[in-house]
């Protein structure tokens, strides 16, 4: 029960990991894409554009599942981001959500690092996604 | 200035500090966080025969002067750093021959810090440096966690493509300073400007970051995670981390307890009790006739007895343990994923989890707490901060104090000054937080490898604080001590009693003399709550001496750090509002009677 209590936020049973966790991602798919996809987005496009498509909605960083990993779009300009490995192209990989509302942990090339929830949702991933093994 | 210095530079927490220590042979703290280091420090090393000033520049990640410490780092590299700027070398306040006040030249050479666990974010900083084109060699440190990363870096080829001497070191276990040594030795005494290959300003440096991690490192793939990263993963996730958290956190109180408590009783009470102080009132008792001089050194408030036996049996044993739990805590890399875990809670009163950092060194003490305040981002936060450490935290010489007079009479006693303590804390940062305007802070935190704390390196750290506080904590004392036995004998003290007498007897009803530690807590933290010891007091009386002492004015020095952090209002303000407070809480639960039936 303690153990379930603790991961309550981890998403479940949703294997794309999109819109997983309703609280902390709020559907912002627009009704049509702006980067002007056809109404059924060809495969390409979501590598290409990755966001905004009715199709594949958009992904931040906050709303991947837990050990899932994707690359990173576009990052906001903050230069200590950048240093600490955030930068388009990037893999990033989602590690644990903190209770209470605290920080998601990401990781990128082995580097850990905890970003408040509002900062992570400003970082936008490109669609691809593979899920990588849990360490246990 | 005008001494030759070689700067030692890189990003936070990769062993600046530990390289500065074994090559100047002086202790600046160290810890596994990011931001250990919030002033620059100067120190001498002698390179040949030629003597030369290092200076520990605090860790950036980047050179492009966005916040203070990154203006100290620029400053510092173009020569420009005057006295009077805002950043100040850490010594100037302390009485060492070695100085940098004014470093108003170029440096003649650069230790660039690279960390080889984080290769390609270094070498961006490195660029950055080297776009300076000061004769540089670099220290790329912290080769054993790349391994442990699988991760093999070609150093003879960085070298090559860099154009500038590479010296690989592990800092932490002393390996690799020889050959450091001798690189700067070389480059002091042939100095060799880097050669700038691109274009600074419209070269992507990033881009040439990548490529050149790419060139040089030879990763083998699919190394199982080591235990060591796996448990640093496990402890940050809420599961099993936070009653990991919990465990640790009880872990550690209790050892700062029973470790002093045991130290106290077994070693240090029978040593000044039983040896050093009947020995040294035997030979006064000698030489010194009876009178009032006898009675100020040996007397009641006699400050060869009373000087002695607080700050050594009484304060020093829990000052130890408490440095020696910390000490591991901080090398072990833990306080950062404590502050993960904490975060969304302290975010609720205006806080990020970093400043978890600043509030537990409060306990210790509370000035490294207000210093260590520097590193979060918002002036706001380091307010907030600065009020909780003043208001509610106590420090760890008044904490030994609270146990030695509350211990022996109840233990629910000492749990509910510690309660007291802790709303308070929670309230004053409530507040301070409504109260002050300014953005909610935005965590952005790297949380350090989770590694083994080193024996030697603690061993070295206790025995540093151990010298710190003999000097700057118990010799203070023994003079307040000294001047409090003055002041008795002489009959002042009695005349304060009186004149306090409406405000500590009818309004906090303790007796006359409780008068006493309300003068000396000015001076130090604890000596509001030590003499309570001597007098015949009962628990409820005990409690509120000991409230009053919690919230009563931090003492001398902490009001002088707060002025020069912030200004001489806000020292102002602290001491009212501390002051005022320990009054009014202090005489609303002395008159809450009912509380006595529970302190049994």
């Amino acid at each position: 029960m303690f153990k379930h209590w603790f991961r309550r936020c981890e998403p479940a049973g949703n294997k794309q990991g999109l819109n997983a966790c309703p609280d902390e991602c709020p559907d912002k798919c627009p009704d049509k894409c702006p980067n002007k996809c056809p109404d059924k987005c060809a495969d390409n496009c979501i590598d290409k554009y990755s966001v905004y498509c009715p199709l594949h909605p958009e992904m931040t960083l906050d709303c991947l599942q837990l050990n899932q990993t994707a690359e990173i779009h576009t990052v906001p300009d903050e230069s200590i981001l950048e240093a600490l490995g955030f930068r388009p192209g990037k893999r990033v990989c989602l590690r644990c959500r903190a209770r209470f509302g605290g920080p998601v942990v990401a990781e990128i090339e082995g580097r850990h690092t905890a970003l408040a929830r509002s900062l992570a949702r400003r970082i936008h991933l490109r669609s691809r996604q593979t899920p990588v093994p849990e360490y246990d | 200035m005008t001494k030759t210095h070689i700067l030692l530079i890189g990003p936070p927490n990769i062993g600046k500090s530990v390289i500065f220590n074994h090559l100047t042979g002086l202790n600046v703290s160290c810890a596994n966080y990011a931001g250990t280091t919030v002033e620059f420090v100067a120190g001498k090393i002698k390179i040949g025969s030629t003597e030369l000033l290092l200076v520990d520049v605090p860790g950036t990640y980047t050179l492009k002067a966005t916040n203070q410490a990154e203006q100290v780092a620029v400053d510092m590299l173009s020569g420009r750093h005057r006295t009077g700027s805002t950043a100040t070398c850490a010594h100037c306040q302390e009485d060492t021959d070695v100085c940098a006040e004014d470093l108003s030249e170029k440096p003649s050479a650069v230790i660039c810090v690279v960390d080889a666990n984080n290769l390609e974010s270094s070498l961006y900083h490195l660029f950055q440096v080297m776009e300076y084109r000061l004769p540089t060699v670099v220290a790329l440190n912290r080769i054993d966690l790349a391994r442990d990363k699988n991760l093999d870096i070609d150093v003879d080829t960085l070298s090559a493509e860099l154009g500038i001497p590479v010296v690989p070191m592990v800092a932490i276990e002393k390996k690799g300073f020889s050959a450091l040594r001798t690189a700067v030795a070389r480059l002091v005494e042939t100095p060799e400007k880097p050669y700038v290959s691109w274009d600074p300003g419209s070269t992507d440096l990033w881009k040439k970051a990548e490529d050149l991690t790419r060139r040089v490192c030879a990763s083998g793939r699919d190394k199982p995670l080591s235990r060591r990263r796996a448990w640093g993963e496990r402890l940050v996730q809420p599961w099993p981390g936070l009653p990991l958290a919990i465990l640790i956190l009880l872990l550690s109180f209790a050892l700062i307890v029973g470790i002093g408590m045991q130290l106290r009783q077994l070693v240090l009470l029978p040593l000044f009790r039983g040896l050093i102080i009947p020995q040294i009132v035997y030979v006064v008792e000698l030489l010194v006739a009876p009178g009032i001089l006898r009675n100020i050194l040996v007397g009641e408030y006699g400050f060869l007895v009373k000087g002695i036996e607080w700050p050594f049996t009484l304060v020093m044993p829990y000052v130890l343990s408490f440095y020696g739990v910390m000490a591991a805590l901080e090398d072990s890399g833990y306080l950062p994923r404590l502050g993960v875990l904490l975060d969304g809670l302290l975010n609720k009163i205006g806080l990020q989890g970093s400043s978890i950092i600043p509030l537990l060194l409060g306990y210790g003490c509370g000035i490294p707490g207000i210093l260590a305040g520097r590193a979060l981002s918002s002036g706001k936060e380091r307010l907030i901060i600065a009020t909780m450490i003043c208001m509610a935290v106590p420090c760890i010489s008044q904490t030994g104090a609270f146990i030695a007079m509350l211990s022996e009479r109840s233990v629910t006693v000492v749990l509910a000054v510690f309660l007291v303590s802790f709303i308070a804390l929670i309230l004053s940062g409530v507040i301070m937080d409504r109260l002050l305007k300014g953005p909610r802070p935005v965590t952005i935190m790297e949380i350090p490898e989770l590694l083994p704390p080193k024996a030697g390196v603690l061993a070295k750290k206790i025995w540093v604080r151990l010298k710190h506080y003999v000097t700057d904590g118990a010799l203070p004392m023994v003079v307040a001590v000294g001047i409090a036995a003055v002041l008795y004998e002489t009959g002042i003290m009695a005349a304060v009693g009186r004149f306090l007498s409406p405000l500590v007897v009818h309004w906090l009803r303790l007796p006359e003399e409780a008068s006493i530690p309300l003068v000396l807590g000015i001076m130090r933290r604890e000596l509001a709550v030590l003499p309570l010891i001597e007098m015949d007091l009962t628990t409820m009386q005990l409690f509120v001496g000991a409230v009053v002492g919690l919230f009563y004015v931090p003492c001398i020095a902490i009001v002088a750090t707060l002025a020069r952090e912030f200004s001489i209002k806000t020292a102002f303000f602290m001491l009212l509002l501390t002051s005022t407070t320990a009054f009014l809480v202090g005489g609303l639960f002395a008159r809450m009677t009912f509380l006595s039936w529970i302190f049994v």
